[in-house]
Formats: structure tokens, C-alpha cells, sequence
């Protein structure tokens, strides 16, 4: 019993970490400057710091809520390694292989959107996981930006309290000059979820069985 | 894109290159090489050797020398080796790709089978299946053309009937599991052709791969008039890429009537010549350049080609070309006697700027770039990886490495990363070159922008990998400063 005497209060005081806590971020680029061009591509990706066995399948990045401003998804995308979904239905990428990607054409609306909720685990070899974000064109090819693959969105996972976030803009002289996406940390709103409040309760009355039963010894 | 912190240029050498050489047995050792075949970045050297001069029967072999050792390759039992310069290469794993006989078909022709040696292990590949010829009534024949830093192999394979009509060939990638079978690009010219003049080209005799597994091959014309290669030449030939997508594309030939390409570069430069006289030429985002009369010449990661210069038919010494320009190569004095250079060669380069000179098959040396090294400062510097993305314009994955001096004074540049131990499915690009007097030697390494380290900044740089497999790439680092060799 003297696990549950440790454990009981513990829980009531929110100390015991059932699992790495999971880090949302909002994402949202405007996409305005696209549209009128056909369609392009969203290119996901999330690659393996080293592919190496030891360093697979320890980060999950899940993108949902996808919002096109107006404009809209294909409907069906191309997915390689550990990622699976759509952009309607959500997409999960998973480092299960060193390279995980997912793409599927869109037409461009006023804005690409979405939520991202990814784990921050870093691989033992000392190279992180990354999870990148790239706008195609029509042969898949990216569209050009600072970032050193032409990437808009760079979410590294290092570790430590929250991932590394770059964002990258057009690179000046393509075809089309798109502003750098803005990325926040969501912040969920202070009200206390029902789950909460029902563990919030359950500890408390794990407390209050733990009194008596420390009245009765 | 950003521009690159990391300079991803070649590292320039200077007219003034001395060379320290070391010798090779020629083919009165024991075994010596009569001809060498190829060079890769950590100085070993692939050749074609006999006993004492003797080299016929089991006296002659290949062998690859290191460090002053000669290696025999094993002959795996049933088949016999056959001295075919074209159909051996050495990759920096040291897997070496040759092809051996297995005796001779009904008609006499010879049928052959490619052989990796992995650690000196020989393995036979099986031949590529062409579905139009498999089953009874063939024999079939393959030959291997080269090998790329990920054990990728070109070759061709050949059904040869013995009894029905029909015979089927195709040239071919092998990734070490499978076989693509690569296109031939029949010309629209050649398509209406009278019947058995059809395609009225052949695919020439070399073909090589670079490690993005682009493949070169040449088309000879037998048929087919201009304008696909431009008169006055007829019969000529056409070098042409494939990319692993299938398609093709011809190379440029601007004035030329017709020219065979034997090499490309992971820049995707290719070295080639037309005759006659012999000139060399080289493709690159500059165009078509002539290297004007020359002969043997091989060519770099760095776009480098090292040649014998030739006027007149007679050889004049040699050169390294790099960018449009020609430089003297100043061999060690008393290396050649008089009388030796007309039968003197260059016969293999490599990316730390070593390359092999041949005097026939009487000797042989390794000629290596000499003067004073470059420091390593890994231990005084914090080394930053980021993470990887695949650029789908380039085709290569991108990481972001930053390096910080921990140090209280700054590192004089310029700053070298050279990665070690590259996994076997990635090369790295755009090289400067490879460590040659830093050890390991045969490291491949970039040059970071920045003049210096000063203590506390940190200077990054992108690195880009070639890795056709989607794989994991693993490496190790080192951090080399200041003036001289790496």
C-alpha cells in the first residue's frame, strides 16, 4: 500500500508526468499573393535526426483544423513513412522512418491555417527530429524563401521546455512574395476542462481517503 | 533559398602545388600493376596486376594497393578474370565492381557476370532480368561500367539467343537489391528510317553514375542524320543523361560533330572527348569547354580534371584544369627519365587533388599535394546540428550546422568542416574537397564563410547530403582551421 499512500497525493498535487506534455502552436500564412495561380502544394514533412533505430518513433507532430482562407484541399494527398490522414481529415506525422512526408494540392485561399501539436523529444545522436513545412508548385517544386530548403516553417525538436520555431518569407526575385507564416503557442482559455476538474476531484477524494485512513492506523 | 554561409566552392590549387610521389609496383613486382584502373578518396588504388611480368593465366588480377600493400582480389571459382579497364571501379567504402568471364556461348561469344568485392569478398551479381528474353534459349552475358559512393552499380546485360531470334540488351542500375533498367533515346530523326535501319543507333560502350544515381551513357550514330548531332560529322556519338525519374536529356554539343562522355560528377559535370586529334572535353553550368589536344583525363567531386597534355602527338606534361583554367602540374624532379614522358600517363584522380601517374606499365605513382596542414580545433569548438528537410529543387537533404569557439581567442580561418564516416547511403555535397594530411584521410569537407572564429559567435552553414535511398544519415565532425592542406 505504500506505493498508492506516495502516489495518491502526488496526483492531487499534479506531480506525476503520465506522459511528456504535448506543445500546440497555431500556424497561419497568407496565402493571398497565390491565389488566381492554380493550385499548389502543402509539402509536410518531419525527418529522423538520424534514422538510426534507437531514434525512431519517439516524436508524433498532428496537424489539424486546416482553414484555406476561401480556398480549399484536393481532397487526397501522397503520404511516405510514418505519416497517414489528409489535410481534411488532419494529418500525423510520425518519425517511424527517417523520412516522413505528406503532401497534397490546395487551391490557395486569403490564408493557410492549421494547429500544430507536436512532443519535443531529442534523438540520442544529437541531431533533432525536424518538422518542416514547404509550399510546391504545380511540379513540386518549392516556392523559394530564406529558409536554406526553401522551407516556410522549421520546428525543431531539441528538447528542453518548447521546440525551436523558424519561420522563413519569400526569397526575394521569385515569382511570388509571400510574408514569413505567423506561428504562436496556443494558449487554451483559463476555464478548466470537465476531464480536470473530474481528476482535480478524483485526488481530492483520494486525499480524503487517505486521511482516514490515517485516522483509523 | 538564403545564401549559404557555407562556401560551396572548390578549393583552388595554387600553381605553385608541389607533389610528394610514391611508388607503385609496376608489373615486374610481385604482383606490381600493368595498368591502373582507379583511385578513390582514401589513396586506394585499383589495378590490373601480374606476377613478375607475367601476366597471363592466374598471373594476372586485380588487386587494389593501399599504403604500400598490394591486395589481391579473389577470382570466385568457375569464372576467370579478363583485363577490361572500363568495367572496374573502387568507391570510398572500398567496394570494388568488376566484371569476370564465365567462358564463351555457342557462337564464341563471351558471357560474363558482374562481381562486387565488399572487404576483399567477391559476390556475383545475378543478371538483370529484360522480360522480353527470359527463359530457355539464351544465354546471357552483363558487364559492369562503375560504381557510385552508395555501392549503386551501372552495368548492361545482354540475352544472347541460342537457338530462337529475338536478343535483348538493356544498361541498368543496380541498388543492391534491384535492377532499374535505363532508357535509350531514340532520336525523333531516326524514327522514320527504312525498316531494318531502325533505330539507326546504339547505345556506346562506357556508361558511368554519380551518386545522385544520374547515369551517362552515349549514343553512337549509325543512321541517323542531323540536326540531333550537328554535321559535318557522320557517324558521331552523343553523350545523354538519365535521371531516375527516366528521363533523358542530350548533352550540348555546340560546333563539335560528336564527342563521348566518360564521366560525371556529382555536380552533375561530365568529362568526355572527340578524336581526332584527342580532345578533351567537359560539361558544366558554363557550357561545353575544350580542353584542347589532350588525352586520359579524369575528373573530381570538384570539377576538377588532372590530364595529359598532348601537341602534336607528342605528350607535353600535365595539367589541372578547374573552371576554364589550366594549370602546370609540377612533377617531383627525377620522377620521369629521359625518354620516359612520351609513354607517361595520367591514370586516376581523386577529391584530395592525389592522382596516379602511369610510365607505362613499368611503374606507377601516387602523386599527393604537399605542404603544410591545417589545424583541428574540434576540441575548441561547440558543434551544432539542426535537423533535416529533402529539397525537392535540389534533391538533396539540408541540415543546418553551427559551429561556436569556445575558446577566449579567436580561430584563424579558413574554417573546414570534414565529415567523417559518412553513412554509405549519403555523400556530401558541393565538397571543397577531401582530407588528405588531417586524418582520416579521404574525409569529404565544406568551407564555412567565415574568415575566423572569434570567441562566442556562432557561424552557420547549410550542409547538403546526395541520398537517393530516404535513409538516415549518421556522421561524425571535425573542425579544421587555417592556412594549408586539410
Amino acid at each position: 500500500m505504500k506505493k498508492r499512500l506516495i502516489l495518491l497525493p502526488a496526483l492531487a498535487l499534479g506531480l506525476v508526468p503520465l506522459a511528456q506534455a504535448d506543445i500546440t502552436y497555431t500556424f497561419s500564412l497568407d496565402t493571398t499573393p497565390l491565389i488566381g495561380h492554380g493550385t499548389f502544394m502543402v509539402d509536410l514533412q518531419f525527418l529522423d535526426g538520424s534514422g538510426l533505430p534507437g531514434d525512431l518513433n519517439n516524436n508524433t507532430v498532428k496537424l489539424t483544423s486546416f482553414a484555406f482562407g476561401g480556398g480549399s484541399a484536393s481532397g487526397g494527398g501522397t503520404a511516405a513513412g510514418g505519416a497517414s490522414g489528409s489535410l481534411a481529415s488532419g494529418v500525423t506525422l510520425k518519425d517511424t522512418a527517417f523520412f516522413n512526408e505528406y503532401f497534397e494540392s490546395f487551391t490557395p485561399g486569403t490564408l493557410l491555417a492549421f494547429t500544430i501539436v507536436t512532443t519535443n523529444v531529442l534523438d540520442g545522436g544529437g541531431t533533432p527530429d525536424l518538422f518542416t513545412l514547404a509550399i510546391l508548385d504545380h511540379n513540386g517544386i518549392e516556392l523559394p524563401t530564406n529558409g536554406s530548403a526553401d522551407e516556410f516553417l522549421d520546428v525543431t525538436l531539441a528538447g528542453g521546455a518548447n521546440p525551436q520555431v523558424e519561420t522563413f518569407g519569400s526569397a526575394p526575385g521569385g515569382a511570388f512574395s509571400l510574408a514569413a507564416p505567423d506561428v504562436q503557442p496556443f494558449s487554451p482559455a483559463a476555464v478548466p476542462e470537465p476531464s480536470t476538474c473530474a481528476e482535480l476531484l478524483t485526488a481530492m477524494l483520494g486525499v480524503g481517503v487517505l486521511r482516514r485512513v490515517h485516522a483509523r492506523k | 533559398m538564403r545564401q549559404f554561409p557555407i562556401l560551396l566552392v572548390a578549393a583552388g590549387v595554387a600553381a605553385a602545388q608541389t607533389y610528394t610521389a610514391v611508388a607503385i609496383p609496376g608489373a615486374a613486382g610481385s604482383p606490381g600493376f600493368a595498368n591502373i584502373l582507379a583511385l578513390n578518396n582514401k589513396g586506394q588504388v585499383l589495378g590490373d596486376a601480374c606476377n613478375n611480368n607475367n601476366c597471363t593465366g592466374l598471373n594476372r588480377f586485380p588487386a587494389v594497393w593501399s599504403n604500400g600493400a598490394m591486395t589481391p582480389l579473389p577470382i570466385p571459382s568457375g569464372l576467370s578474370y579478363v583485363a577490361q579497364p572500363a568495367y572496374y571501379g573502387i568507391n570510398d567504402s572500398g567496394v570494388v565492381v568488376g566484371t569476370l568471364q564465365a567462358g564463351t556461348d555457342r557462337f564464341g561469344i563471351a558471357i560474363d557476370h558482374v562481381v562486387i568485392w565488399t572487404n576483399g569478398v567477391p559476390t556475383v551479381l545475378p543478371d538483370a532480368p529484360i522480360a522480353a528474353c527470359l527463359g530457355p534459349g539464351y544465354s546471357v552475358t552483363s558487364a559492369s561500367f562503375g560504381i557510385n559512393a552508395a555501392g549503386h552499380i551501372v552495368g548492361a546485360t545482354t540475352y544472347l539467343p541460342q537457338g530462337n531470334t529475338q536478343s535483348c540488351s538493356s544498361a541498368w542500375v543496380y541498388n543492391g537489391s534491384s535492377f532499374r533498367l535505363l532508357p535509350v533515346p531514340i532520336p525523333s530523326q531516326c524514327s522514320a528510317l527504312p525498316p531494318g535501319y531502325y533505330p539507326g543507333v546504339r547505345l556506346g560502350f562506357e556508361a558511368a553514375i554519380n551518386d545522385a544515381d544520374q547515369v551517362l551513357e552515349n549514343l553512337v550514330n549509325s543512321f541517323c542524320a542531323p540536326p540531333y548531332i550537328p554535321p559535318p560529322g557522320f557517324p558521331a556519338a552523343d553523350p545523354f543523361l538519365i535521371e531516375t525519374s527516366g528521363s533523358t536529356s542530350f548533352l550540348p554539343l555546340g560546333a563539335l560533330a560528336g564527342a563521348t562522355g566518360t564521366t560525371i560528377n556529382d555536380l552533375g559535370n561530365v568529362l568526355g572527348y572527340y578524336t581526332s586529334p584527342t580532345h578533351l572535353v567537359v560539361w558544366d553550368k558554363g557550357g561545353i569547354h575544350d580542353l584542347g589536344p589532350s588525352g586520359y583525363g579524369h575528373m573530381n567531386q570538384l570539377g576538377q580534371v588532372v590530364y595529359t597534355q598532348v601537341s602534336g602527338g607528342s605528350i607535353l606534361g600535365f595539367e589541372l584544369w578547374q573552371n576554364g583554367v589550366a594549370t602546370p602540374i609540377q612533377v617531383p624532379a627525377g620522377l620521369i627519365l629521359s625518354g620516359q614522358l612520351q609513354s607517361t600517363v595520367t591514370t586516376s584522380f581523386n577529391d584530395a587533388g592525389q592522382f596516379t601517374l602511369s610510365i607505362g606499365s613499368l611503374a606507377h605513382y601516387l602523386l599527393s599535394p604537399s605542404g603544410s596542414c591545417g589545424q583541428d580545433v574540434t576540441a575548441q569548438v561547440q558543434i551544432t546540428r539542426g535537423g533535416f528537410r529533402y529539397n525537392r529543387t535540389t534533391g538533396h537533404f539540408t541540415q543546418t550546422v553551427t559551429v561556436t569557439n569556445t575558446g577566449a581567442s579567436p580561430i584563424t580561418g579558413p574554417i573546414s568542416l570534414a565529415l567523417d564516416n559518412i553513412s554509405s547511403n549519403a555523400s556530401l555535397f558541393g565538397i571543397a574537397g577531401a582530407t588528405l594530411c588531417d586524418v582520416p584521410q579521404g574525409s569529404p569537407y565544406l568551407n564555412l564563410a567565415a574568415a575566423s572564429l572569434d570567441p562566442g559567435v556562432p557561424q552557420s552553414g547549410t550542409v547538403e547530403f546526395i541520398d537517393t535511398a530516404n535513409t538516415g544519415i549518421t556522421y561524425g565532425i571535425r573542425v579544421l582551421a587555417g592556412p594549408g592542406g586539410r
